[in-house]
């Protein structure tokens, strides 16, 4: 009774609530309440304090007193840590360990259009905010449990990994005790990723399909929480009330960090984001963001690049990630993102402190590393005051280290709540040496090697051997290997003799003595007689065989980083410089058309002046002879799917109009370069066309080695994809896809109805309620924010234009009837490969034309596309362009001009237009690019010869006035990055030869999409 | 007057046939001679002002105009050909042109057998005469293709066929040539379409190579029995291959599989071992000269392999061959490789605009292809002897903005250079009455 009483006083002082024990009914007696003092100790209590000698107190779990003069209670049990460290235990906040999977299994073949999940539950079964870690805590599922504490860990954050919006994580601390026992926070964090996970539902098949769809749930769970629906749904109600906890953000790349953290910022909600350990790329953008990071230290091994054909396999940006990941925590420190470790993404665990101590030498200071373990990870789940330092008052989470715990010291003990888990004996005896082994007289010379855990003993029997025709004798030594188990002091070893001074097994138990560093016991003979045995060491094991290596930090390869961090990446950012391109043959695509021997000054992004006689030449300016040259403005894709992260299509749904394209893009895509090196300077990059309303463009000028955000064009004309034929009806998806609304060209038609009329339903909604004042708003929801719907109205009021995917004239021209009624206009027929035959109708609908120069043949809907298309669309007066959808055929756009000319006899200036200006135009892009123009943007190209001849070739390219493609520069870079890939192969060389274990060279292949990329590719 | 006449002939054929494939035509004509054209040999040579004669469907001489002393009575008609160029037919080796219609209709698709060795399947008998697509081919000046079957580990036997005739007997122009073994790469994709997955070590590489080189061990002692007691349809398929009658067209690009190629040729003795594809030709060049290889590079229009790689490496393999003396053409094998053959002659304009002159480009597309495939005593150049394969374009051929083919000739027969897809463009633009 005073012992609770005490405990109480305890706790109060405290400020813990650590009396689960007095809650359960013991069964039996109560045990004590322990108090263990660590003596002697030098105590880390926090990344910024040490103790170099004093003593800690623990209590019942708890630290009770830490300090240099503190004294340690008469009945606590002293345990003398004399030559050892203790330091405050590491916390994972993201683990996944120890929690059930979701139990939803999809059966059959064909796609699952809804949730398999039951219940009061959002529709998407990516989306389960609802589901608690703590619920689903299993022992039994903790495989990881003892490396975990072996590797330092006393705490972890879990959470079930799986899926979008993915629940929350449970705190728990990792001892021996029933869970209940363990757990600090039931609900710890909210988690997040882009992946859906286990859930096999259609929707979303992409990572912008995840986007938008994260964005959909918090619309659509605010609307929710305003109203006093009829229903009840769990999902979105848990989906507010986890905002109150820390968001945690799991993502895979760099790219996916700044994705994630700008949709955050949507919401006004901020993210902890669980990068994928190449942060250091975009580390500039990165810091802009304020986010705090979870980095994980899965470093690649070294490639095995023996044979020079094979390791070609092996990408420069695979080598030079492989050089740059160990240096990601100390980019981050340097930059100072707060951020921690997590043991998430090893293939072992046990490799997790090894992996620390990488970073250490990679310029991350040991401080930021433990504070990286510890405080900051307790810091960013709000639980400072109770796990993270060996201050008073924390939970006895802590470890005793011998020698620095980041160069090269050892894990003693792992203590948990206050309770003791071994990892190596303290108190072990170093038996290794050299003995004499006595056995009823017979010496054996006897030596024991190995580690002190686990020692290994060989044996030599020495023999004297009569040769029977010289009767001379010989000593003879024979080589045994013995059994031999050491458990504590007591010793068991057996060895077998032949020809020997016995025959048969000899085993042996015994008794170690320290103090004389010798054994004695008795041993059985093969003839079963008992014999007493002794052994004396006359020599100690020799230590210094392993010569210790120096801890030295090296960052010395943080310097080389490129933009992008990839072949052909620049050692810094171009800048906007002033040209002045003289002798010249011009194409404006303007009215003076082509002009010979012309100048041109470009300056600040911009075409200052053309051609005028006298052009004051600015002394900054670098004078270009382009004599024999021709120069053009650069080449426009109205329809290209380069640069794109993780799916060009959203094909889960019919419509998908709240997908953007400018969400995913992907700014390292050496495709960018090669485009660049055939005069390409600006692209709409298209959602696919795997259904009838696919989803919004990104305009992007093609600026190699910016950020997606820099590449985007600023206040470009909003866009968006829709589709006709084979793509959007599945013909070509196999036998299982035949569910999906619709599977016919008639079906199609319904889709754009159906939309476009809720489309004009929804706004009447939410003008009605806009126009009531604030005070009659009192007491009416806002109608519900539906961004597929949001964006059909842009449509419906020409703030977003149409580029259509279409074959036939049949659907060509449907779709026109749907836009005539529905009162807007469709802006471009992107392939339009039957537009020849709807020309007239086109005409008077207002649409323009993006068409192939040649393709055919590849599908049913396009056998009668004939390459005489462009002209007959041209002649008749449409705005027509030619595009690539291929990032080959990206490559060589002039090429496919030049087929105009071959196929319908369309002028030399009229072709070029169809690759420049008409995109630009059909684009809403035409004020600032398309021509050779005062005032527009300095995206230029110099050819060697006429562009649209097969001789020509691209000699420099130019984006907003910067020199981002040059011929001979591209050698140069080429021949830097060999050189470059051959200084890193030799670094990995060295480790294999030091020991690593390697990899096979792989190659990561790019994806290469074409708009009706779906399914194996 | 005869000149004008046959040219016109051409047209009223063209428009009689609308909405079909044209009809073979049969030669009126015994002695042609064609004057004051460029003539791009085939072989290398040029002859900027030349006269060439064909005399019953072969060509006579090829001559330089200047010296040349015409008596007109020689001649059944005469052709003026000033300003115009004049080509031997080119040829599109490695395709499954004719085998194929759409590829996206099952029913049309005719070149991948089930499973993997199959070197007795012969395209030959399912090559379409009636196909839609060859008709847009030829109208570029690809005369002749080598139809190949895919698929397998041996995917079959190809033939090289006329892209003119009434049926596969017609346009046939060596009957299985060859047996298309498809050699497997040391590394495999993975991962799924959205985020492919790194190339991995192809773990059942000594596997498969071993299932090869057992075939090609049982198909040898097999083809040293003239008159086996049993008879099997595999081994007989693979008796020319071992005799010197047929070529062996090994598929692979990267050296480490040339070099075990080669280690194989060696292994069987193969007379006429040709590498289609050959991304790492040029880095084993020695290697194959050595070992008698030819080269059928892969299409110089693909993008690089190798990020690190230059953009336009595949455009100057052609000329990296070149130098190196390896016997090379080019094909166009590859995504939508039917409708694209057409682009043949551009693919080569690539290669002579990184490398090539332009006489070796055309030679790339012509002399070269027919020497590798085996047939250059009948087609390929412009020389005498050889059948009147040719055409004539208004300019340069190897470029899109010049290429207009306004005369053709198969085996010595004028052809229709008319395709749906012109006459869809002159129906609609006589429609909209536009010019």
């Amino acid at each position: 009774m005073i012992k609770n009483i005490l405990f109480g006083v305890f706790t109060l002082l405290l400020g813990l609530n650590a009396n689960a024990q007095d809650i359960e009914p013991e069964n039996g007696v109560i045990n004590s309440k322990e108090t263990v003092a660590f003596i002697n100790a030098r105590i880390v209590v926090s990344a910024s304090e040490t103790i170099e000698r004093g003593t800690l107190i623990i209590k019942d779990g708890v630290i009770i007193n830490v300090g240099v003069a503190v004294i340690a209670p008469k009945d606590a049990i002293k345990i003398d840590l004399k030559g050892y460290t203790l330091y405050p235990s590491f916390i994972d906040i993201h683990a996944s360990e120890g929690v059930e999977k979701s139990p939803l299994k999809k059966q059959g073949m064909g796609p699952q259009l809804s949730t398999l999940k039951e219940g009061p539950y959002y529709w998407n079964q990516s989306i389960h905010p609802e589901v608690d870690a703590y619920t689903l805590l299993k022992e039994a599922l903790f495989k990881e449990k003892a490396e975990y504490i072996k590797q330092g860990f006393g705490t972890i954050s879990t959470h079930q990994r799986d899926g979008i919006l993915r629940g929350t994580a449970v705190l728990t601390t990792i001892g021996t005790d029933a869970n209940r026992e363990q757990i600090i926070k039931t609900t710890a964090a909210n988690h997040y990723s882009f992946s859906k996970g286990s859930s096999k539902q259609s929707y979303p098949s992409s990572q912008m399909g995840a986007i938008a769809l994260i964005r959909q749930f918090f619309y659509d769970a605010k609307w929710y929480s305003t109203q006093s629906a009829n229903t009840d749904n769990i999902s979105l109600k848990r989906g507010i009330e986890n905002l109150k906890l820390p968001q945690i953000f799991e993502v895979s790349d760099k790219l996916e960090i700044l994705r994630a953290v700008k949709l955050a910022q949507e919401f006004n909600i901020k993210l902890i984001v669980k990068g994928g350990g190449d942060s250091y790329e975009r580390i500039d953008e990165i810091k802009a963001l304020g986010t705090k990071l979870i980095i994980p230290v899965n470093f690649p091994a070294p490639y095995d690049v023996t044979d020079p054909y094979l390791s070609r396999f092996v990408s420069l940006a695979d080598l030079k990630d492989w050089e740059m990941r160990p240096y990601n925590a100390y980019f981050l420190h340097q930059k100072q993102v707060p951020f921690c470790f997590t043991t998430s993404g090893l293939k072992k665990k046990a490799d997790f402190i090894k992996n620390i101590r990488k970073t250490v030498k990679h310029g991350l200071p040991k401080a930021e590393a433990l504070r990286a373990l510890t405080e900051n990870p307790a810091a960013f789940l709000n639980v400072g005051d109770q796990v993270g330092t060996l201050e008073t008052g924390k939970i006895a989470n802590l470890l005793i280290v011998k020698g620095d715990l980041f160069e090269d010291g050892e894990i003693y003990e792992n203590w948990i709540r206050g309770e003791r888990t071994k990892v190596k004996d303290i108190n072990i005896t170093d038996i290794r040496g050299k003995y004499n082994l006595n056995i009823n007289s017979i010496v054996y010379g006897w030596e024991v090697k190995g580690t002190v855990e686990k020692p290994k003993a060989t044996l030599l029997s020495y023999r004297t051997k009569l040769d029977s025709v010289t009767s001379i004798s010989k000593q003879d030594t024979v080589k045994l290997s013995p059994n031999m188990v050491m458990n504590d002091l007591q010793i068991s070893m057996s060895f077998a003799e032949k020809g020997g001074n016995m025959n048969g097994v000899v085993q042996l138990n015994g008794t170690y003595n320290s103090a004389l560093g010798a054994f004695h016991g008795k041993a059985k003979l093969p003839n079963g007689d008992w014999v007493d045995w002794s052994a004396i060491r006359n020599e100690k094991h020799n230590n210094s065989k392993k010569k210790k290596t120096s801890f030295v930090v090296d960052t010395s390869a943080v310097g080389n980083l490129m933009y992008p961090n990839m072949a052909y990446g620049f050692d810094s950012l171009p800048s906007q410089e002033t040209y002045f391109i003289k002798n010249a043959t011009i194409w404006t695509n303007e009215a003076g058309g082509i002009l010979k021997n012309a100048t041109l000054l470009i300056q600040n992004g911009k075409i200052k002046a053309v051609n005028k006689s006298i052009i004051q030449i600015p002394n900054d300016a670098t004078v270009i002879d382009a004599e024999g040259k021709h120069v053009t403005c650069g080449i426009i894709d109205e329809h290209s799917h380069i640069s794109i992260s993780k799916g060009v299509n959203e094909s889960g749904q019919n419509n998908s109009a709240e997908v953007s394209i400018a969400d995913v893009v992907r700014s390292n895509d050496i495709n960018v370069y090669r485009q660049l090196s055939g005069g390409v300077t600006a692209s709409q990059l298209l959602h696919g066309s795997a259904n009838p309303i696919g989803g919004q463009s990104a305009m992007i000028k093609l600026k190699w080695g910016f950020s997606p955000e820099e590449m985007l064009i600023d206040d470009a004309p909003g866009f968006i994809k829709f589709a006709l034929g084979e793509n959007v009806k599945q013909s070509n998806w196999g036998n299982f896809n035949t569910v999906r609304f619709p599977q016919t060209r008639m079906g199609v038609e319904q889709v754009f109805y159906d939309a476009f009329i809720q489309a004009k339903q929804y706004e009447t909604e939410w003008k009605a309620y806009n126009k009531l004042s604030e005070k009659k708003r009192f007491g009416i929801n806002a109608p519900r924010r539906d961004l597929e719907l949001d964006v059909m109205v842009e449509i419906l009021n020409s703030e977003r234009f149409v580029t259509c995917h279409s074959y036939i004239q049949s659907e060509i021209n449907m779709l026109m009837h749907v836009a005539d009624s529905m009162g807007f206009t469709l802006n471009t027929f992107t392939h339009i490969l039957e537009g020849y035959k709807v020309a007239e109708q086109m005409k008077a609908h207002g649409a323009g034309a993006s068409t192939f120069a040649d393709w055919w043949a590849y599908k049913f809907e396009v056998n009668e596309a004939i390459p005489y298309n462009a002209a007959i669309l041209h002649k008749m007066g449409i705005v027509t362009a030619i595009n690539s959808d291929d990032a080959e055929m990206g490559r060589r756009l002039n090429h496919e001009a030049a087929k105009v000319v071959k196929y319908g006899g369309i002028s030399e200036e009229d072709a070029w237009k169809m690759v420049t200006l008409n995109p630009a135009i059909l684009l809403h892009l035409d004020e600032q690019m398309g021509s050779i123009k005062e005032g527009k943007d300095a995206d230029i190209v110099i050819w060697s010869d006429n562009p649209l001849s097969i001789k020509a070739r691209v000699e420099q390219t130019f984006v907003d006035g910067m020199l981002l493609y040059d011929w001979n520069r591209s050698v140069l870079l080429h021949d830097r990055d060999q050189v470059e890939r051959n200084r890193i192969m030799q670094l990995m060389l060295a480790e294999k030869k030091a020991g690593a274990s390697t990899r096979k060279p792989f190659k990561k292949m790019n994806p290469h999409y074409h708009c009706d990329t779906v399914g194996e590719h | 007057m005869k000149q004008i006449y046959s040219l016109l002939l051409v047209f009223i054929i063209a428009i009689s046939s609308f909405g079909q494939t044209p009809s073979p035509q049969t030669q009126m004509y015994k002695r042609i001679l064609f004057q004051n054209g460029s003539a791009h040999v085939g072989n290398g040579e040029y002859v900027h002002n030349s006269v060439i004669g064909i005399e019953e469907g072969k060509i006579l001489f090829v001559k330089n105009a200047l010296t040349y002393q015409l008596d007109k009575s020689e001649w059944d008609t005469i052709i003026s050909l000033k300003g115009k160029h004049i080509y031997p037919g080119f040829i599109a080796a490695n395709l499954t042109l004719g085998l194929t219609e759409i590829d996206a209709v099952r029913a049309t698709r005719d070149f991948d057998e089930t499973g993997s060795i199959n070197p007795n399947v012969r395209s030959l008998i399912a090559f379409n005469t009636d196909s839609k697509v060859m008709y847009t081919v030829r109208t570029n000046g690809v005369l002749v293709t080598q139809s190949t079957p895919r698929g397998g580990l041996i995917s079959g036997t190809s033939s090289i066929m006329a892209l003119d005739g009434w049926n596969w007997e017609d346009a046939v122009y060596k009957a299985d040539d060859g047996v298309h073994l498809n050699w497997p790469i040391k590394f495999s994709k993975s991962g799924w379409w959205a985020q492919p997955g790194p190339n991995k070590a192809n773990e059942k590489y000594n596997k498969t190579r071993d299932a090869i080189y057992a075939f090609f061990e049982e198909a040898l002692s097999y083809s040293q029995s003239k008159d086996p007691s049993e008879k099997f349809l595999k081994l007989e398929a693979m008796r020319g291959i071992f005799n010197g009658k047929q070529r062996l067209f090994i598929h692979a690009d990267y050296a480490p599989e040339i070099n075990d190629i080669i280690d194989f040729s060696r292994r069987f003795d193969l007379e006429f071992p040709v590498i289609v594809g050959g991304y790492d030709a040029h880095l084993v060049a020695a290697r194959l000269i050595e070992n008698k290889f030819a080269v059928m590079l892969g299409r110089p229009h693909l993008l690089p392999t190798f990020e690190e790689d230059l953009t336009y490496i595949n455009y100057q393999s052609a000329a990296k061959l070149q130098k190196a003396g390896v016997p090379y053409c080019i094909q166009a094998a590859g995504d939508m490789e039917v409708m694209n053959a057409r682009n043949l002659p551009f693919l080569a304009g690539t290669a002579w605009a990184y490398g090539l002159t332009e006489e070796e480009a055309v030679a790339s597309i012509s002399l070269n292809v027919a020497k590798i495939l085996g047939i250059d005593d009948r087609i390929g150049s412009l020389e005498s002897g050889k059948d009147a394969t040719l055409f004539i374009s208004d300019g340069n051929a190897l470029d899109m903005m010049t290429n207009n083919v306004t005369i053709a000739m198969v085996k010595g027969n004028f052809i229709v250079l008319d395709n749906h897809q012109m006459q869809l463009s002159r129906k609609y633009h006589e429609r909209y009455g536009i010019e």
